[in-house]
Parts: C-alpha cells; structure tokens; sequence
C-alpha cells in the first residue's frame, strides 16, 4: 500500500456521543479497499492542529455538557489552522455538536451561550421540542450517482444559515436544520456540516467515497476508481426500506 | 378505588385467556385511560413499602434478585419482574396487589422504573431506591446522560429522609446523586475486577461518562473494569469515589471472590446463574437493597442463592431439539460489550459449535437510532467467529450485517424474521442470541412454542 491519507479526529473522547466513530471506521475501511492506507490520529486537548499534515479531518456529536468542556480549547489551538485547512480545500466533516459548534454560537435553553470559531456563517439556538427522528434530503447535485441522504436525526438546536448558498441538503422527510426553512447542514468547499446521525457514513457510504476521492485528488492530483463495494448493496436495499418506513410515518402522523 | 382494581384485574383476566403471557402492561393501559388518577392512588397506599430499582442495565435482573432474597427471608412482595417499567406496567403491576376491598397485605413491592418514568414518583418517598448505573441508551428518547442525572436529582430532592438511596459508587454519575439524597444512603461496589474486561492490548471501551459531573474535569482511574465503571476521582476537584458498604473483592481474577457487608460480615461469592462482571454489581446492589430493607447482615449471609434462576432474556437458556439457545439481551453499547465478553470467556470447546445471533429492531422500545451500534466493541468476539457461525435478524438486519462486515465479520445469512434463521442453527449445539429488546421477544415467543 503506497498512497496515505491522513485522517484528524477531533475531540474522540468528548465528542464521540452516537456511534460517531462508525465514521472513523467506515472512512478507514473503504480507504483500504481501496488500496489507501489510512491513518487515523488523535487530536484533543491542547494538541495543534498541524493542518498541513492533514487530508481529512472528522468531529463528531456530544451533549451540551461535552460541548462546553471543549468550546475554548477549540478556538484557542485548532480555529486558526482549521480556516487554513478549508481554505485550501481540505475534506472535512462535523456531526450535529461539532456542527454546531463550526457556527458563531450556541445557545442554550437558559440562555448560555457557546461560542463557535465562525466558519460556518450559521448560528444555533436551542428549542423545544428535540428534532427526533429519521431524515431523508435531498442533495442539490448527485453525488456519485446518489441524490438522497438518508439518517436519524436528534437535536435541540435550529440552526440558522446566513447565505442560502451554503446550505447542504433539502429535507424531504424530517425538521433539519431549524424545521422551518425545509433545509439541512451546511457545505462549504469540502467542509460538511451536519445533524444526521446513523452514522452518517454508514447510512451514506458514497458520502464516505467522496471524502475519501476528493481528499485523494487533493493530494495526490489522480482521480481514485470509487466503484460500489459488495457490502454497500445491503446499505441501499435497506435505504429502500427505510425511505418506505419514513414515508408511512409521516403521513400517518 | 375498588372499582379500579376490579376494572384492571378483570381486563387481565380476560387478556390471560387469550394468552397467559399476555397482560404485563395492557391492563394498566386501559385503566389509565378510563381512570387517569388510578395510578396516584395505588402509589399514594403503598409508596412506603415500596423498593424501586432504575437504572440503564440491570433493572429486571436486580429485580429477581431481590426478589429472590426477599423471598427467602420470607417477606412478601411482589414485582414487575416481566420487565414492564413504564407508567402501564407499574400500573398494571400495582394495582394486581390490591383486593377488591383496596387492601394490600405484601410486606412490599419491587418496582424495576425506567430512567424517564421515575418522575411519577416525585414527591411519594419509597422505602428504598436503588440507582445502578446511567449508560448512553435510547438517546433518541433519553437523550444526553447528565440530563436524566438531573431528572432523578430533582426527584430525589423531593422525598423524606426516611427512604434509604442505594447508589453504584463505580459510577460517577450515580454517585453524583448523592448530595440530592435526602436521607441514609448505601453504597455498593467492585474492590477488584472479577474478570479481566481489557482486550489484548489493555485498553477497555470507551466509557459513557468519563468527566467529573461536578465541575467537568477529566476523572482519573486507578482501576477501571468496563465503560466508565471504577476507582474514580476527579483530576481537580475533591469529588471521588467513596468507599463502598457492600462490595466484593477478588485475591485472583475469576476466583477466591469474597463479598463483605455491614457488620463485619462477609461470605464467598455464590455460583449464580446470572455471570459477569455487570452481573455482579447488580447482585452487590441487590443486597444492598436487601440490606437496606432488612438491616440484619446475617440473614442476607445464610441466603441459598443456588436456586435463583434468571429473568426472560436475560441468560437465559431454552433448550429447543439439540440446540441449547442463551438469550443475552444487549440494547446499548455497554450491555452488548458485557455480552461480547461474556461470549469471550467461554472455553474453546463451547465455542467450537457455537453461533452468535444478532437480532436488531428499531421500535420504540428498542430505540429507534441504531448509531449506538457502532460504539461496540465487535473486535473483542473471539477468532472463531470472524470466519463462520454468526446470522443477523430483526428490521435492521441489513445494517446490522454492514456494521458486522466493516469489523471484519462476515454474517452467514440475514432476515428480517427469526425463524428464517432456525433452519440454518440446528447443527449447533449452543447458540447464542444477542438482540434488542422486541427482537427478543420474538425469539423467546419462538422458542418457547
């Protein structure tokens, strides 16, 4: 195996609420089907972000609690490197906590405030009821050959975007981002933020091979061959069912 | 009220013709909707003689070991021991004990209470609460860890001193309960690992809470024996794990266990039909239960445990033709890695025809986000099973069978019915199934018929 990519997880033991490292698993098998060896590193408290070092980077879910352990600490070591890193077109993706945290702030129930490093142009606040159930969206563009995301979603956070050009999907089933604007995640270069859980990757494995092919084309200037895996037909025979369940329970509510 | 209670024991009856299995929680149901108010006064009769157990893991197991102590100790109780723990099923299980005159004559009731539903018991102090451990489980209805901490914090603040807390002290967060209890409080715990809960390369599964829930920071384990369950103290604040009243220790892992209580009393661990090291702290917060109700360690030391047997699901063993099939419920990370490491201790001869059945559901009493699924710690399976002899069921089986494969396990079949797989277990001598919840009931419904 000659090619490396190198993937950042962000935060593992704070922000690894909802089977978050599912991701982590995912993007390191499909990586090593494909003949790429991938290595996964640790970044926490106070480590740097050595950006430069870096095809991928991954942050994931965590309760309000974990979220307010880390907020400083990410702003203070990771914020700079991390704006250079999308700036240069690096592949990057931050589930629900770690999405929100990617805002300018978050803002709980009693009115506490968490401040974000602002890369997304987005803000979030927290509401009642919980955002709770499956989501299914739709994607503004294919993604090899896929058009629809396909998660469980579970936030009290809406989250408002700015500029309408940076939203990522559109709900079709579901609340997304706020539950208003019919709108989930956001998307900026290859940054993508999001709240669908699943894990994400594993209910959406093409999302994982784009990572993985643009990461690569990124580094190495090739395109990578990101044919469907034999597994990955059971992910889209379950997707079917899943689309149905979604369907029938939306319109019997 | 004694309309009530006719009302409910009728509708029971008439469900347990159609199926004596029938009936756990649908009588309260009804009832509930006919008479809102029911509930409130069966607790408000009984609510001092009342024993409630709550918890992630080991609610219905504690239960029946409670109940199985009480039992010797001739004390009368009854118990919710089909595991139906939310507001029908405490309802259909209080009301049974009542008579037609409203009169309840049991020395006491043990109530197993899920995490969200104890609030029905704000302000009605029980005898005894036990508390035994808070895993990440069914986040989309529990959501976060330290939320449910503050739910039972506030309820707690709301009894009299006269109810005694039982708390887990290897759990941070349980202990963290403590400053709300407003009277006596016990607490149990593991002095040593009974078995070793590490893979190969020492490290453990990441633990559900790992910071201090007093002011946030990293704890600090001298000893950790799974998830985030140890010798705990915070790196900053004073916040630690106290010395437990009733704990067990271990001069060797797997044996020489000796259990010690109040009093200077202490016995050898008994054989249980219940093993691992989670089983072990729920019997150690059995006792304290028991404890907490008797006062008298010497009577929970003469109790002969040789008898007990297991509740439904809970390895429990049904033997079907020449397959002898163990029923390991497993709904979170932390009881599916319990199970795994129980899979994991078994001899080589056992396992040499042996299958693993995973069975996964997503209604609602299972939990319907299946993410959790990847925080298990597949990779501890033995050897054997990464190359043969594991099958998927359930209306996730699909996903089920994709997580599998991306831990390098490659399932034999799957469907989304049970009985579909029977055919393909028969020539295994043990078969162990490891399922959600409603998953499991199918299973058990199976092969009990």
């Amino acid at each position: 195996m000659s090619k490396i990519l190198r993937l950042g997880w962000f935060y593992p033991d704070q922000l690894s609420l909802y089977g978050d490292r599912g991701n982590i698993k995912i993007l390191f098998n499909r990586c090593f089907s494909r003949g790429i060896n991938c290595i996964v590193d640790y970044i926490g408290f106070g480590d740097r972000f050595a950006e430069k070092d870096y095809d991928l980077v991954f942050m994931g879910g965590g309760a309000d609690f974990s979220q307010s352990l880390i907020y400083e600490d990410f702003i203070k070591t990771k914020k700079d490197n991390l704006e250079s890193f999308l700036k240069s077109k690096g592949v990057g993706l931050f589930v629900c906590g770690a999405y929100q945290l990617m805002g300018h702030f978050y803002k709980n129930q009693t009115g506490l405030v968490t401040e974000g490093i602002s890369l997304f142009d987005m803000y979030t606040q927290s509401r009642t009821p919980r955002c709770t159930g499956r989501i299914v969206c739709q994607l503004p563009e294919p993604i090899l050959g896929k058009k629809y995301l396909f998660g469980f979603e579970n936030h009290s956070g809406r989250t408002f975007i700015t500029n309408n050009d940076f939203r990522f999907s559109r709900v079709l089933l579901g609340k997304g981002n706020n539950g208003f604007d019919r709108f989930e995640g956001y998307c900026k270069d290859n940054f993508i933020g999001t709240y669908l859980h699943g894990p994400i990757l594993a209910l959406n494995p093409f999302l994982a091979d784009w990572m993985i092919s643009t990461a690569f084309k990124r580094k190495f200037s090739d395109e990578l061959l990101t044919i469907q895996l034999p597994e990955d037909a059971l992910i889209y025979r379950a997707r079917a069912n899943l689309f149905l369940k979604s369907f029938f329970s939306f319109v019997n509510c | 009220m004694h309309i009530e209670v006719f009302l409910l024991k009728t509708i029971k009856f008439l469900l347990n013709t159609l199926n004596k299995d029938a009936g756990s929680s649908l009588p309260g149901f009804l009832l509930n909707k006919i008479y809102p108010h029911s509930f409130d006064k069966f607790v408000d009769k009984l609510k001092s003689r009342l024993i409630l157990v709550s918890g992630t893991n080991g609610k219905t197991t504690t239960v029946s070991l409670v109940r199985y102590g009480l039992d010797f100790l001739k004390i009368s109780c009854f118990s919710n021991d089909t595991g139906a723990n939310i507001q029908s099923g405490l309802l259909t299980s209080l009301g049974l004990n009542f008579n037609l005159k409203s009169q309840s004559f049991l020395d006491t009731g043990i109530l197993e209470v899920d995490e969200q539903h104890l609030r029905l018991f704000k302000g009605r102090s029980p005898k005894v609460q036990v508390f035994l451990n808070i895993f990440r489980d069914q986040l989309d209805r529990n959501t976060e860890l330290e939320k449910i901490a503050a739910i039972w914090k506030d309820i707690l603040s709301s009894w009299s001193k006269e109810t005694v807390v039982v708390l887990n002290a290897d759990d941070p967060l349980i202990v963290s309960l403590s400053k709300c209890c407003p009277g006596r409080v016990i607490y149990f715990g593991l002095q040593a690992p009974i078995f070793d809960t590490s893979d190969s390369t020492g490290k453990l599964t990441i633990g559900d809470s790992m910071y201090c829930p007093v002011c946030g920071s990293p704890l600090v384990y001298s000893a950790r024996f799974f998830s985030h369950f140890g010798h705990w103290s915070c790196s900053s604040c004073q916040f630690s794990r106290p010395q437990p009243d009733i704990f067990v220790t271990s001069d060797c892992l797997g044996g020489g266990s000796k259990i010690h209580l109040p009093g200077n009393t202490e016995f050898s661990l008994p054989e249980l039909a219940v093993v691992g090291s989670h089983n072990i702290s729920n019997f150690l917060a059995a006792l304290g239960v028991i404890y907490a109700y008797t006062n008298n360690s010497s009577a929970i030391k003469n109790i002969d445990w040789s008898n007990f047997l297991p509740a439904p699901f809970r390895q429990e063993k049904i033997q079907a033709g020449a397959t002898t099939f163990n029923l390991l419920l497993s709904k979170n990370p932390a009881g599916l890695g319990q199970n795994i490491q129980f899979i994991k201790r078994l001899p080589p001869d056992i396992l040499t025809n042996s299958a693993l059945v995973f069975g996964l559901n997503d209604l609602y009493a299972d939990g319907r986000d299946i993410s959790w699924l990847w925080d298990v710690d597949f990779e501890q399976l033995p050897d054997c099973f990464y190359r043969s002899g594991v099958f998927a069921f359930g209306s996730r089986f699909r996903e089920l069978q994709f997580c599998l494969y991306n831990n390098n396990i490659k399932s034999e079949a799957g469907f989304r019915r049970f009985k579909k797989i029977l055919p393909h277990l028969k020539t295994y001598k043990n078969v162990y199934v490891l399922s959600s919840y409603t998953a499991m009931s199918e299973v058990h419904g199976i092969l009990k018929n």
